[in-house]
């Protein structure tokens, strides 16, 4: 294909793209992330005005604490015609890594934006591309599901789980094992979630635990408990769909814990969105 | 970018991974309580003596901190707050051997 006349790209009817820069803006680059060792590039093509075609290759490293991570590069004079971000580095899921690209001014300082040009979710083998991906905000979309090996408390400690700061999951399940001691008392445990102080919502049942006895407790949204279950295993119902916002605790709630007991073997489901806030 | 590494938190006992198996970061926030003497229930499950709790000494929250202006705060590293733990005679029992 020809390069194009040049004395035709002054013509707003004739430009190679809608995206003119007339080298005093910068492209920034903006992600969410809760992956660690993630790294994105992001590639690209600008027409100079001398008809020459310029690459573009930007690698922007993002948080994996889901906070804001941004990185700025100046460009120079031209039209940019496509570009596309993709992780080259580590193994994100598709939900768990969120870019926004923006056109700015202020490299440096005062940072202002003159347009966006879109955002998306990237993996290493699902880019987003400007101009034709779909714009996606943190929120959108089906989120990411999870497993998350929780902590293990210490003898006599009920679980406590939050959730982080800039998520919001959506609880499918909550497994524990609970090893209670010898000491005579029967066992009952409870689920709650709490806005760090106040409960908002209690799920238990007949999850009881007497001396000396393991018990393996599974929470499942949806699940409907039934009356003949294994001696050592209890199903118990959690509602759907059960969202939490950051900073709320799903813990346990153990009637009669002796200071010998022992939870273990935390695994829960969650699908996870970033919040961006 | 998984980890197999394993800390207890120097606070409250609790032993958790801090990468989680799909490299996810996980943040560690301390329980309340821990109970002294646990509580006598009669079989109604009616309490009869209350359980004696202590609060965790030095609660930790490894969690990104929001200001005032909505700017995180990320707290510089927390070294004195875990140990690593490599033994598998205490990880297996606890399901994260």
């Amino acid at each position: 294909m020809p390069a194009p006349d040049s004395s035709q790209l002054d013509s707003p009817t004739a430009a190679p793209s809608a995206l003119y820069v007339e080298g005093t803006e910068a492209l920034r680059i903006s992600s969410l992330g809760n992956t660690a060792g993630v790294t994105l590039t992001i590639s690209g093509r600008m027409l100079k005005p001398d008809n020459t075609v310029e690459r573009i290759f930007i690698t922007h490293t993002p948080n994996s604490n889901r906070t804001v991570a941004s990185t700025i590069v100046a460009l120079s004079e031209g039209w940019i015609l496509g570009l596309t971000v993709r992780a080259t580095g580590g193994a994100p899921l598709f939900g768990s890594t969120w870019v926004n690209l923006e056109l700015v001014t202020g490299q440096f300082g005062a940072v202002q934006v003159i347009q966006s040009l879109g955002s998306g979710f990237v993996t290493t083998n699902t880019p987003w591309s400007w101009p034709t991906g779909v714009s996606y905000l943190p929120l959108d979309g089906a989120g990411h599901v999870r497993i998350i090996q929780g902590t293990v408390p210490g003898a006599g400690v009920e679980i406590t789980e939050t959730v982080p700061t800039g998520a919001r999951w959506e609880l499918l399940s909550f497994k524990v094992t609970f090893v209670a001691s010898a000491t005579v008392a029967n066992r009952i445990t409870s689920l709650t979630v709490d806005d760090g102080a106040n409960i908002y919502a209690i799920s238990g049942g007949n999850a009881t635990a007497p001396a000396g006895s393991t018990l393996v407790i599974s929470f499942m949204a949806g699940y409907a408990p039934v009356s003949s279950q294994p001696t050592n295993a209890v199903g118990l119902s959690l509602p759907t769909p059960f969202r939490l916002s950051a900073g709320s605790r799903i813990k346990t709630q153990t009637l009669a814990l002796q200071a010998g007991d022992q939870y273990s073997s935390i695994f829960y489901e969650v699908r996870e969105w970033m919040t961006g806030e | 970018m998984a980890s197999a590494t394993v800390y207890q938190c120097n606070s409250c006992g609790g032993f958790y991974r801090p990468i989680q198996a799909d490299g996810m970061v996980y943040f560690h926030v301390c329980p309340d309580v821990k109970v002294i003497v646990g509580a006598d229930v009669d079989a109604q499950g009616k309490t009869i003596v209350p359980a004696t709790t202590q609060a965790i000494a030095n609660p930790r929250n490894e969690n990104v901190k929001i200001d005032a202006t909505g700017k995180a705060t990320v707290k510089a590293g927390d070294p004195n707050g875990f140990t690593v733990v490599t033994d598998p005679k205490i990880l297996q029992p606890l399901g994260l051997g």
